[in-house]
């Protein structure tokens, strides 16, 4: 699948914000202007969209409806990072990043000695925060967009 | 098995009499009315004393001190003997006509007083021999109030000293734990081994500390004493059941040599030294590890069964042990070579695969497919490990391979021992490797290595999974465990050996006898601070199976001990 580098959603506003200031001055290029605009809306649609279907899944993950890794038990997204989507070059897919910190839950239920003696000690789970970044993929559908994955990268 | 006091085998396989409490409190009737022994005549100088001790809890208890080593207590006269060691002073009874006994330790000049309560029987300790014991902490009645009352201490944790006895008994005593010690006796036992007991620690002075461990799962005897660690003098009580069923209550002097210092890892400023404290505890519990009681134990046609239904996981399944460990390598894909270990046997080797190769051993027949797992720790240095389909044995090959010395070893692991059929045994073997490309070594051999001794490592398996190993005896090696907050606590141990690969190099391995029954080794390479290992181990729950083991390393420290410990030989 090839990605336009430049979707990103920063990326996307800054040149959206560009393109649009040659329009009050060339009024003989209208034309293509309207359709660049009606590019640029539906694309700010599609990223509207897919947000908010990706906070969907986030809270999907946190109440343990979508398995995403063994242990997790919450997901929330870095406030310091924003959603980043990499647009298909047809438009009809997009790969979402978002960096995350994840909160895992492992529990030494095994027959190692370690285990052992770690619950002796009354250290039969563990409970540890990772940085990680969640990546989503969504494809777009008769019915808008859907997710088609998930995972850590 | 004869009834011997200081057993000739190792303290884990010795078969302790299961003795019945009458049969306790009938041996403590002497030595209730005539109070310790010594070698040396003990000072037992508190006549006309009234020693009337308040607890924290304002328990109270009296001592009333007579003529010679005469004391009444809770209106029962008996002996007692006293030690004094500067201003500190330890004495010690039995209560005539009961199962309990006390040791004290007090401080004249300020009244602060510890209480260790002995007893045999109604637990919570599960043998009737093993010494039960509450630590009381609170003062004396008398003109001096202390300012600080005795407190359990982390401030010994790290620390080893040689202790020598009055009675000629020298015994490395380590304190890599705030909970547990590791000692090895150097006389009475005659193998070298370390042994690890839950240990209290109390600090009664800047410079002293009273240390008490009972050998619990072994003998159940106490080992008691208080140690100046500055002006390394000790004054201390063994009191308990030996290995002949024979009572031992005598008091000690001893002089201590200093042995190092290994890292402590709380947190800065923390001095909490409680740290597997259990809410409402009974009097006298605590977490005592008793691994054999948890221990699967199979029999050989278990074991037989166990691996015929298919019951069998060879690096099939991520590791706990090895959540941090190093990446595996496929660079033995497509090799071919020979290993031909001294006096047998002869390993043929065809890498097929990263993860799979055939095996062939003595050219007896053909070859067998395995699966294996190979960690390439420094150029040309691989650990690899595979079991052998087919062995009577159920036998795995834990193989460290140098191509550019054409050297290798192997921990030879196997079940059947005489002990438990899924127990893991354990040779290691010496030889050279045979094949195109790789040097040939001539007589020369990787040789064990007393650089390890010593030393301890941490280890990061896993998220909340850590240890860290003292390679205390070139025989043992121990591993304790540390808490959240970096307490190290609970100890165990067992078979160790150690050789050199290269400089920085090493190849290490444990036994969990009768503990688990796990074969563990680990490649150490102290340049990259991390290890790749293979776990061996038969059970119950996970079949035979061979594991990934691999985590960072921090090195802890290393205690100057090798001078006690003659060159080992041997397989």
């Amino acid at each position: 699948m090839t990605m336009d580098p430049t979707t990103s959603r920063r990326n996307f506003l800054k040149c959206g914000a560009i393109a649009a200031a040659p329009l009050a001055i060339a009024t003989p290029a209208a034309a293509p202007a309207d359709a660049e605009s009606r590019a640029t809306l539906a694309r700010l649609q599609d990223e509207k969209a897919i947000a908010a279907l990706h906070r969907e899944v986030v809270r999907q993950i946190n109440r343990g409806e979508r398995k995403l890794a063994s242990g997790l038990t919450a997901l929330a997204g870095d406030p310091a990072h924003d959603l980043e989507i990499a647009f298909a070059a047809d438009g009809q897919s997009a790969t979402c990043r978002r960096a995350c910190v994840a909160n895992f839950r492992t529990e030494f239920t095994g027959a190692t000695t370690l285990e052992r003696m770690h619950r002796l000690q009354g250290q039969g789970s563990h409970e540890h925060a990772e940085a990680r970044v969640l990546v989503t993929e969504y494809i777009k559908g008769k019915e808008g967009w859907a997710i088609a994955g998930l995972g850590f990268a | 098995m004869a009834l011997q006091a200081y057993p000739d085998v190792p303290l884990f396989r010795y078969p302790y009499t299961d003795l019945s409490l009458a049969q306790i409190q009938a041996s403590l009737v002497g030595p209730a009315g005539s109070g310790p022994a010594g070698k040396r005549p003990l000072d037992n100088n508190l006549a006309g004393k009234v020693l009337t001790f308040t607890g924290e809890g304002g328990n109270q208890l009296a001592w009333t001190f007579g003529a010679g080593n005469r004391v009444r207590f809770e209106g029962k006269e008996g002996g007692y003997g006293s030690l004094d060691l500067d201003h500190l002073t330890l004495f010690a009874h039995v209560v005539p006509g009961t199962t309990k006994a006390y040791a004290v330790a007090w401080d004249r000049l300020s009244n602060a007083a510890t209480v260790f309560e002995l007893w045999f029987g109604d637990g919570p300790a599960p043998r009737a021999r093993e010494l039960n014991r509450e630590v009381y902490f609170g003062t004396v009645a008398g003109a001096g109030r202390p300012k600080e009352p005795h407190r359990r201490t982390l401030r010994v944790e790290g620390r080893a000293f040689l202790w020598q006895e009055d009675t000629g008994n020298r015994t490395i005593e380590y304190y890599p734990s705030s909970t547990y010690s590791h000692w090895v006796e150097l006389d009475r036992l005659k193998d070298y081994r370390g042994y690890s007991a839950p240990t209290d620690y109390v600090q009664l002075t800047e410079e002293v500390y009273a240390v008490a461990r009972i050998e619990a799962e072994f003998s159940g005897l106490l080992h008691l004493y208080l140690a100046d660690v500055n002006r390394l003098q000790q004054a201390g009580l063994r009191f308990g059941l030996n290995g002949a069923d024979q009572l031992e209550f005598y008091m000690f002097r001893g002089t201590g040599e200093w042995l190092g210092q290994i890292a402590r890892f709380e947190k800065l400023g923390d001095f909490s030294a409680d740290p597997l404290a259990i809410p409402d505890r009974k009097k006298g519990e605590r977490r005592v590890y008793r691994p054999l009681a948890t221990m699967d134990k199979m029999s050989r046609a278990e074991v037989d069964a166990l691996v015929a239904s298919g019951n069998v996981h060879v690096f099939d399944k991520p590791s706990p042990m090895a959540g941090n460990g190093t990446a595996s390598s496929g660079a033995l894909a497509g090799r071919q070579f020979a290993i031909e270990y001294d006096a047998g046997p002869r390993m043929e080797y065809r890498f097929t695969g990263p993860e799979t190769l055939e095996w062939r051993k003595d050219a007896k027949a053909s070859f067998c497919e395995a699966r294996y797992n190979a960690w390439e720790m420094m150029p040309g240095a691989f650990i690899f490990g595979h079991l052998l389909e087919g062995e009577a044995n159920h036998d795995g090959h834990i193989v460290v391979a140098d191509l550019d010395a054409g050297l290798a070893t192997n921990f030879h692991g196997y079940l059947n021992t005489p002990y438990f059929a899924n127990e893991a045994g354990c040779e290691t073997l010496f030889g050279r490797i045979v094949g195109e490309g790789i040097p040939n070594p001539g007589s020369k051999r990787h040789q064990r290595t007393r650089d390890m001794l010593g030393r301890a490592f941490t280890w990061e398996y896993s998220p909340g999974l850590n240890s860290m190993h003292l390679y205390s005896t070139p025989y043992t090696t121990s591993w304790i465990i540390p808490t959240a907050d970096g307490h190290f606590a609970t100890e165990w141990s067992g078979s160790g050996d150690f050789v050199k690969i290269r400089d920085q190099l090493y190849f290490g391995r444990w036994q969990e006898e009768a503990c688990n029954g796990t074969l563990g080794t680990v490649l150490i390479n102290m340049r990259t601070m991390h290890d790749a290992g293979i776990g061996y181990h038969c059970g119950k729950q996970g079949g035979l199976s061979m594991s990934a083991v691999g985590a960072p390393s921090r090195h802890a420290g290393k205690f100057d001990v090798e001078r006690f410990f003659p060159v080992r030989k041997g397989k």
